[in-house]
């Protein structure tokens, strides 16, 4: 057996093991873990098919920034009680794996008996390997046929930035004072800015320059949405 | 046995479906997150080998764009789940539940 | 002159909408002077028109525009004047200028003044138009249109529950006739392409250039005079003119005695080139109209109140024009329909005077004696009934002695015509009877209501100016029609119903030789007298004089003696003979026959279908089909369960069964 294909198969089985190690884990902090191990592999996958600069990004990005950013929030999500996995209903767990299976089989089926259309492309690894290597290649290929995308992706990622500001922002900016909303605000401890007392020297981020302080004793409740007429609508939930 | 690009796609496939049956079945929302990612991460998988079998560059460009979308849905994404597991005081999926009619 | 044809019918159109709109606001007690000017004017234009028919022995033809141009169907607005349309012109607008004038004092002090002086030129309008057309459908529209009239007019005090019902059931049973008349149209356009009747392409050119089946045009002529038998009220459609007394009396004078009663009659006679040669069309009419004629006779003799004699009077009437027209005495029909409306007008409006003398009251059995009380009534009532009665020289006597010697001489029908003369004489002994019953009734004997209470006094000159005028036209109208069958009236008539006399002509001949081969030799004389060309001899003319003159006077003395001289009881004789005056009284029990047989069933066929059909059904089909949505959603709705694990699951569960419809059906794999 050749040594691609043994590496190959140990790869495969790791990444494999692992992800269904990642599914099976009760603790999330073990499943991402076991995440992460998934994500080596399929790094080593894309060195094996040629794609070195891909597997580094992977790396670096997925593995080192995303997982991170998700231990974090695993972290803030300080939760004492977490579902378990055994109490999913019997019938969801029989659906989900019946169409698991299912999907599986037609996805073998389609893998089996697959053809390609179309004439080859150019970018053999020799050619690749012409233009010095995996990662000049694709800076070729991304800064002039993907110049669009590339620039949307970066559109993307900058929304995404913004995004994550907005949601993190202690006070909605241009709000009056006689119109307080309480919102939604990572910043504090609870999510709102519910009022905390001046001595105890925890000061928020206060991005429009205004004081935070509110006089002491006045609880406002968290208002998710208002109808058209302002008034704060009821939301359902377990514990309000 | 010779490596064709029918196992990547293969382990690609296995990959994806144990992704999907974790976010079909488990109820933590962060593990289904994990999952989802899980599922980003296979795909780019099935990319890289459709453009190494048809010698083009397209499918890794495709692969490397959908880890940066993946890295800004990650943190928007996460800020939400954030929020609403503060509102709702639990990480349980059935729990988030506004959109019932 | 042909210009200013239009003018005839739109100068009441004109008054009745100007009534409507605008007297109705401002002064609606004046609206009758709108009414009668305008009636007034579209008289002196009918004399000016008659008289320049009558000059040039030729029709006015005025073409207003085209209504309806769809395919090969052509309908157009257009008048046309002949002869016959003359006669009814002036007769029409003359009538309707009295009733009109009578009203005004008739309908004094009522509170929707204005609304009957709108509804009475409307009806003059559509009557004129149904004169005046030149098409099938213009005379459909004019037919409906004096239909309605008659509907507004009937109900006029529409508070009374009777006077609706009565309106509701003329409009019906009319309609039921118009059923009739409206495929009779289709029927006409399919076979000659056309439905005008004037001109080189209308119908009766047509006609007389081409060869038709018998067939069709027996259909057509049954057809149209099923219209007829609905408007002219005849036999089994009659119902509804006695009830129609509900209206008010000149109501009842002007459209159940002259005019819309007339049109059908109008109709047959105009369309008598199709009836030429349809003599199985012509024998219905003759029996229908000959068996009307007895039977409304008969029930007119032990009726009560005075305006249902009249009432049934006029069905017996009508049943004698429309026998005139089945023998083919057409121009004899036409003058009895004009002296008809003359002395039948007159009877209406005397009536009139006499409920309106006796402060509404309108059964002889409470009158009498009320000759001293009302002399002009009484005088021009007199001279109407000798009219009806057909006593010489009235104008009755002329045309109703015409009909039967036409029955009689009838080149139609040779043998089968001596059956309707003895119907038609039989008749005409009865409504001497019966019409002479009511004149002895009211007017003579001593009065059997209580004088201290009531009153009777003559009318004001304004109702009775219009009686003194009738009575005098029906005295003198009988000169234009001497001799008989060669009178002025005929000759002026002749051309219109010219085509008539060249077919008869031509069944005279075929009769003649079919007579010649079977080697009869009375048809053969019978017929070779007839070819001398429509003449009747003058003994036949003579004797047939006599036999009704004796039988009108016989009808008189009878009553004489039964109501005045008390011969014989007639209440004695009712209750001695209960089921022959039962059934006479009850109307040969036609209504109630036609309760059980025709109004139960319907009513019974309504309510089913409003409650099986359109409550259960229909309403339960809609209702179901809303409740079924209704439930479709809340079903759906079900699907919308909040958690984000079962959309998950449903996308997956999507995306398997797409790429598993995929591949069954698209992939070469399974082909």
């Amino acid at each position: 057996m050749p040594w691609e294909t043994l590496i190959f198969f140990l790869v495969g089985a790791l990444a494999i093991l692992s992800a269904l190690g990642m599914v099976a884990m009760n603790n999330p902090v073990h499943s991402a873990i076991f995440l992460v191990i998934c994500f080596v592999q399929i790094a080593g996958i894309f060195v094996m098919l040629g794609a070195e600069y891909l597997a580094v990004i992977q790396i670096i990005v997925y593995t080192g920034a995303v997982m991170v950013l998700l231990l974090f929030v695993l972290m803030l999500v300080d939760m004492d009680d977490l579902p378990e996995f055994h109490t999913a209903e019997p019938l969801t767990r029989v659906i989900g794996t019946l169409l698991g299976v299912m999907l599986l089989i037609e996805v073998a089926i389609a893998i089996g008996t697959r053809t390609i259309s179309g004439a080859p492309g150019t970018d053999t690894p020799e050619a690749v390997a012409l233009v010095g290597g995996n990662t000049q290649a694709i800076g070729r290929v991304l800064y002039t046929k993907y110049l669009l995308p590339f620039e949307i992706i970066s559109m993307v990622l900058t929304v995404g930035v913004l995004g994550a500001i907005v949601l993190a922002l202690p006070e909605r900016l241009g709000l009056e004072a006689g119109r307080r909303r309480d919102t939604i605000s990572l910043g504090h401890p609870r999510g709102t800015d519910t009022v905390l007392p001046i001595e105890s020297g925890a000061e928020t981020a206060n991005l429009s320059g205004r004081s935070n302080a509110q006089p002491a004793g006045v609880g406002r409740t968290l208002i998710m949405a208002t109808d058209p007429d302002d008034q704060p609508v009821k939301v359902g939930g377990r514990r309000s | 046995m010779e490596l064709t690009a029918n196992y990547f796609l293969g382990l690609s496939a296995a990959l994806f479906i144990i992704g999907l049956m974790g976010v079909l079945i488990r109820r933590n929302v962060l593990i289904i997150f994990l999952c989802v990612e899980l599922m980003t991460a296979a795909v780019g998988i099935t990319f890289v080998t459709f453009s190494r079998e048809t010698n083009t560059l397209d499918g890794q460009a495709f692969a490397l764009f959908s880890i940066a979308v993946a890295a800004a849905e990650a943190a928007v994404g996460l800020a939400l789940i954030l929020a609403m597991s503060r509102r709702t005081r639990s990480v349980d999926i059935d729990d988030f539940r506004s959109l019932k009619d | 002159m042909d210009r200013y044809l239009v003018l005839i019918p739109l100068l009441p159109l004109l008054a009745s909408g100007f009534n409507l709109l605008v007297s109705r606001k401002y002064f609606p007690e004046k609206a009758h002077i709108f009414a009668i000017l305008s009636v007034a004017g579209s008289f002196i234009l009918s004399l000016l028109v008659f008289r320049e028919i009558y000059d040039n022995e030729g029709p006015l033809h005025q073409h207003l525009w085209s209504w309806i141009a769809s395919g090969r169907f052509h309908a157009e607005i257009g008048l046309f004047a002949d002869q016959l349309t003359a006669v009814m012109l002036v007769m029409v607008t003359f009538v309707s200028l009295l009733v009109h004038i009578y009203s005004v004092g008739y309908m004094h002090g009522d509170a929707s003044f204005y609304r009957f002086f709108s509804w009475l030129p409307l009806f003059v309008f559509t009557m004129l138009v149904l004169v005046l057309a030149d098409n099938y459908l213009l005379i459909f529209f004019g037919w409906e249109g004096v239909g309605l009239c008659s509907y507004l007019l009937i109900g006029y005090y529409y508070k009374r529950r009777s006077a609706g019902n009565a309106a509701k059931k003329a409009f019906i049973v009319n309609r039921i006739g118009d059923v009739g008349f409206g495929l009779g149209i289709m029927l006409i356009f399919t076979t000659f392409g056309t439905i005008s009747f004037a001109g080189e392409h209308g119908v009766f050119s047509e006609l007389s250039h081409g060869d038709y089946s018998t067939k069709t045009l027996t259909a057509i002529g049954l057809l149209l005079f099923t219209g007829a038998v609905g408007k002219s009220a005849q036999f089994p459609l009659h119902v509804w003119l006695p009830d129609a007394m509900e209206g008010p009396t000149p109501v009842s004078a002007l459209i159940h005695a002259a005019t819309m009663v007339t049109a059908g009659i109008y109709l047959v006679a105009r369309s008598n080139p199709i009836y030429m040669q349809a003599p199985d069309a012509m024998m219905v009419v003759a029996v229908i109209g000959a068996f009307t004629a007895f039977m409304g006779a008969t029930i007119a003799t032990v009726q009560n109140d005075i305006k249902r004699v009249v009432a049934y009077s006029t069905v017996s009437q009508l049943g004698y024009m429309a026998l005139a027209l089945g023998v083919g005495a057409w121009v004899t029909a036409i003058f009895h329909l004009v002296a008809h409306a003359f002395f039948k007008a007159c009877l209406f409006l005397g009536s009139g005077s006499v409920i309106h003398g006796m402060h509404e009251e309108q059964d002889i059995q409470k009158m009498g004696g009320l000759r001293k009380f009302m002399p002009i009534t009484f005088w021009t009532f007199l001279i109407a009934s000798l009219a009806n009665a057909g006593v010489f020289p009235f104008a009755g006597f002329w045309s109703k002695d015409e009909i039967i010697t036409g029955a009689w001489e009838s080149s139609i029908f040779p043998r089968f015509g001596d059956l309707l003369t003895v119907v038609a004489l039989v008749t005409a002994f009865i409504s001497a009877y019966y019409m002479f019953r009511l004149v002895f009734l009211t007017f003579f004997g001593k009065p059997r209501f209580d004088e201290s209470k009531i009153h009777p006094h003559e009318s004001p000159s304004i109702m009775t100016l219009p009686l003194v005028i009738l009575a005098a036209v029906t005295i003198v109208f009988g000169a234009v029609g001497y001799p008989p069958d060669a009178g002025r009236f005929h000759k002026f008539l002749e051309p219109v119903f010219a085509t008539a006399q060249h077919h008869e002509e031509a069944v005279i001949a075929e009769t003649a030789t079919h007579e010649e081969e079977a080697g009869e030799t009375g048809a053969v004389a019978e017929a070779a007298e007839h070819e001398e060309g429509h003449h009747i001899s003058n003994e036949t003319i003579i004797t047939f004089a006599v036999i009704s003159t004796i039988l009108a006077l016989g009808g008189i003395l009878l009553s004489w003696l039964v109501f005045m001289k008390r011969r014989i009881d007639p209440v004695a004789f009712a209750v001695d003979h209960p089921g022959l005056y039962n059934f006479l009284y009850k109307k040969w029990y036609i209504d109630e026959v036609y309760n059980a047989e025709v109004v139960f069933p319907m009513r019974r066929l309504a309510m089913y279908l409003w409650q099986i059909i359109d409550v259960k059904v229909i309403d339960g089909t809609l209702m179901g089909v809303a409740r079924g949505f209704g439930d479709l959603s809340q079903g759906l709705r079900t699907l919308q369960t909040g958690l984000v694990r079962n959309y998950a699951l449903a996308i997956a569960l999507g995306m398997v069964l797409i790429i598993g419809i995929y591949f069954a059906a698209f992939s070469s794999l399974f082909r």
